[in-house]
C-alpha cells in the first residue's frame, strides 16, 4: 500500500501547498485506513482515476496558455497585444474562490510567454469578454455571474446581453472541468433568462468533460454513480430525503457505461461507489443538529434533487468542488474522520 | 387520429409560412421557443419532433439533437428514413400534439401571447405541396388540405388559451418506445421547474 501511496502523493504533492499543507504519504494511508479492510482497494481505485483528474499548478498554467492560444483562435487574432488590448479576463467572483488564483495564473503565464501583463491592458476599451473558473459542477457560479454580467447596462441603457446578442462583444467561458448536466441546466437558463440565440454566442472552452447527464447518450459516467442495488441502509438514506425532484438520477443503470474507463474495472466501479457511498452516509450520521438540506454523501447537490450527490471526481492544486465526495473533504471536529483534502471554511 | 381534408379561404384564416413572418412563430422551423425534455437542450420543435422518429437509434437521435438549424435536422432525419419506428404513420400527429404541448408550457408567455393574437381564426399552414401538415392553395383564394399542425395548434389554443386549462406538466405520449437515448420521456414542466431553484445549492 505504500508504493500507491507514494504515487498518489507524488500526483497531488502541490495540493494547498501555498498555505503550507504537505501532502504527504503517511497522510494518505491515515485516510485510507478509515476504510478498514478495503483500505487498499481504495488507494489502487484512486490511483487510477486521480492522475486523469489532479490540476496541478503547473498544469493550470499549461492550461491556461492553452486557452489563451485559443481564445485567440476563437476571437480571430494573431497579434497577443491586440488581443490583449481588446479582451477583458472577468473579475466577479469573491476575492478567495478559484477565478482570482486563476487570473493570477493567468498575468503570470503572459509575462513568461510573452511578456505581457493583464495590468497594461486594463483601462483600454474591450469587445471580448472571457470568464475563468476551475470548474462547472452544477452550474451555479458560472451561471449566476454570467446572467449579472449580461444583464449589466451601460451608460448608454444597452444591456451587455444586447451587445454579445449583435455581435459588437464576444464572450469565452472557460474551465478546466465541465460537467454535462449541470451545463445542460445552465444553457437552457440562460437561453431562458434571455433569448435562445444567445446559446450560439457563448463560446464554452473546457479541458475536461465530466459525462455525467444520465439521459444523454453514450456518456462515460467519469463520476461516483452508483447502481441501484445498495445496502437497505443507503436505499432508506435516499428513500428518506425530503427532497422530490430528479430522483431517476440518484442511480444509474448497471450497463452504462457500456466501455469503462474512468474507474479500473465496473466490477471495480461498483464496489468502489458502495464503499464511499456508505461511508458518505456514516460522515452524515456524524453531524449533530440539523442536517443541512444540499449535504449529501456524494457531495453537495441542490436541497430540491433527490440525489447521492454528483460524485465529482476533480481536485485542483488550491481546492476541491463541494460537489465531491465527502468522504474526500469532510473535516468537522469532533467527528472522526480525516479528510483526504483538507479544505477551507466548509462543513458543519 | 383521422383528420378530414378541410377548405380555407384565404382571407378569413391565419396563415404561416415563414418563420419571419408575423405567426412565423406558430411553425416549429421557428427559433425561440426552446425546450428541455428529460433535461436535454433541444432547440426547436421541429428537432424534438424529428428525434421522436427513431426512439431505438440513439445516435441518430444525437446527431439530431446537436443541430440548432431545424432545415439540418430534417436532413438528417431524411438520410435514416429506413430507421423510422414502425408505427410512425399511425403515432406521428399524436407526437406532434406532445411537441406542441411542450413547445408550450416550455415557452408559456411568448407562445400563449402568439396563439391569443390568432383571435378565434383559423389556424393554417399556408405550403405548396405538404396538404397533410397544411393546406395547399387551390384557388387565388382558397386553401386546401387537411391542415394537421394548424388544427392541432387551434386545439392548443382552445384549451390552454381560451379555457385557461391549468397546465403543470406534459405528460409523455402513451405509447411503447416513446424514447430519447434509451430512456423514457419523462414528464415535461414549465421552464421554471428547472430553473427557478438552481442557485440554492449555496443558500445553506
Amino acid at each position: 500500500m505504500i508504493e500507491i501511496a507514494n504515487n498518489l502523493s507524488e500526483v497531488i504533492k502541490d495540493y494547498r501547498s501555498d498555505n503550507g499543507f504537505e501532502q504527504t504519504s503517511e497522510k494518505i494511508i491515515s485516510w485510507a485506513n478509515q476504510f478498514g479492510e478495503n483500505a487498499e482497494f481504495v488507494l489502487t481505485e484512486l490511483n487510477h482515476i486521480i492522475p486523469q483528474v489532479y490540476i496541478s499548478k503547473a498544469k493550470a498554467k499549461n492550461l491556461i496558455l492553452s486557452h489563451v492560444k485559443k481564445l485567440m483562435g476563437v476571437f480571430k487574432y494573431e497579434s497577443i497585444t491586440r488581443f490583449l488590448a481588446d479582451t477583458e479576463f472577468l473579475d466577479l467572483q469573491l476575492p478567495h474562490k478559484s477565478q482570482k488564483a486563476i487570473l493570477i495564473l493567468l498575468d503570470e503565464v503572459l509575462t513568461t510567454e510573452y511578456g505581457e501583463s493583464l495590468e497594461k491592458y486594463r483601462k483600454l476599451p474591450k469587445i471580448n469578454f472571457v470568464y475563468f473558473d476551475d470548474v462547472l459542477a452544477t452550474g451555479s457560479t458560472i451561471g449566476k455571474d454570467l446572467v449579472s454580467w449580461l444583464s449589466l447596462i451601460d451608460a448608454n441603457g444597452v444591456q451587455n446581453a444586447h451587445y454579445l446578442l449583435t455581435n459588437k462583444y464576444k464572450l469565452s467561458a472557460n474551465l478546466f472541468c465541465l460537467h454535462t448536466w449541470g451545463h445542460s441546466f445552465q444553457r437552457f437558463r440562460l437561453q431562458k433568462q434571455f433569448e435562445d440565440k444567445i446559446d450560439s454566442k457563448i463560446y464554452w472552452i473546457c479541458d475536461y468533460k465530466v459525462e455525467n447527464h444520465a439521459k444523454w447518450n453514450n456518456q462515460s459516467l467519469n463520476v461516483a454513480f452508483p447502481i441501484e442495488e445498495q445496502l437497505p441502509k443507503i436505499k432508506a438514506y435516499l428513500a428518506n430525503l425530503t427532497a422530490s425532484k430528479y430522483e431517476d438520477y440518484a442511480y444509474r443503470k448497471s450497463h452504462n457505461p457500456t466501455n469503462e474507463k474512468f474507474f479500473t474495472s465496473s466490477g471495480n466501479r461498483i464496489i468502489y461507489e458502495g464503499l464511499l457511498l456508505e461511508k458518505g452516509i456514516s460522515i452524515i450520521e456524524m453531524i449533530k443538529g440539523e442536517i443541512k438540506l444540499n449535504i449529501r454523501p456524494l457531495g453537495l447537490i441542490n436541497p430540491n434533487y433527490k440525489t447521492f450527490g454528483l460524485g465529482t471526481h476533480f481536485f485542483t492544486w488550491r481546492n476541491i468542488p463541494n460537489n465531491s465526495l465527502l468522504v474526500f473533504w469532510w473535516e468537522v471536529p469532533g467527528h472522526s474522520w480525516i479528510p483526504l483534502f483538507p479544505v477551507v471554511n466548509r462543513g458543519t | 387520429m383521422n383528420i378530414n381534408e378541410r377548405t380555407y379561404k384565404l382571407d378569413e384564416v391565419i396563415t404561416f409560412r415563414k418563420t419571419t413572418e408575423k405567426f412565423g412563430g406558430l411553425s416549429n422551423m421557428s427559433s425561440g421557443f426552446s425546450l428541455f425534455v428529460n433535461e436535454i437542450n433541444i432547440a426547436n420543435t421541429e428537432i424534438l419532433y424529428q428525434a421522436c422518429r427513431f426512439p431505438l437509434f440513439p445516435s441518430i437521435q444525437e446527431e439530431i439533437i446537436l443541430k440548432t438549424n431545424p432545415m439540418e435536422a430534417k436532413e438528417i432525419s431524411r438520410k435514416y428514413l429506413d430507421s423510422t419506428r414502425q408505427d410512425w404513420d399511425a403515432v406521428k400527429f399524436k407526437v406532434m400534439r406532445w411537441c406542441l404541448r411542450v413547445k408550450y408550457i416550455q415557452n408559456l408567455t411568448a407562445f400563449s401571447k402568439l396563439l391569443g393574437e390568432t383571435s378565434d381564426k383559423p389556424i393554417v399552414e399556408y405550403s405548396t405541396k405538404d396538404n397533410i401538415w397544411g393546406a395547399i392553395p387551390v384557388k387565388k383564394d382558397l386553401l386546401q388540405g387537411r391542415n394537421v399542425l394548424g388544427r392541432l395548434l387551434m386545439e392548443l389554443r382552445e384549451k390552454y388559451v381560451f379555457e385557461k386549462a391549468n397546465v403543470e406538466f406534459v405528460e409523455p405520449v402513451a405509447m411503447p418506445a416513446f424514447l430519447l437515448f434509451n430512456n423514457p420521456i419523462e414528464k415535461v414542466y414549465c421552464s421554471d421547474y428547472s430553473i427557478s431553484d438552481l442557485d440554492e445549492i449555496y443558500d445553506y
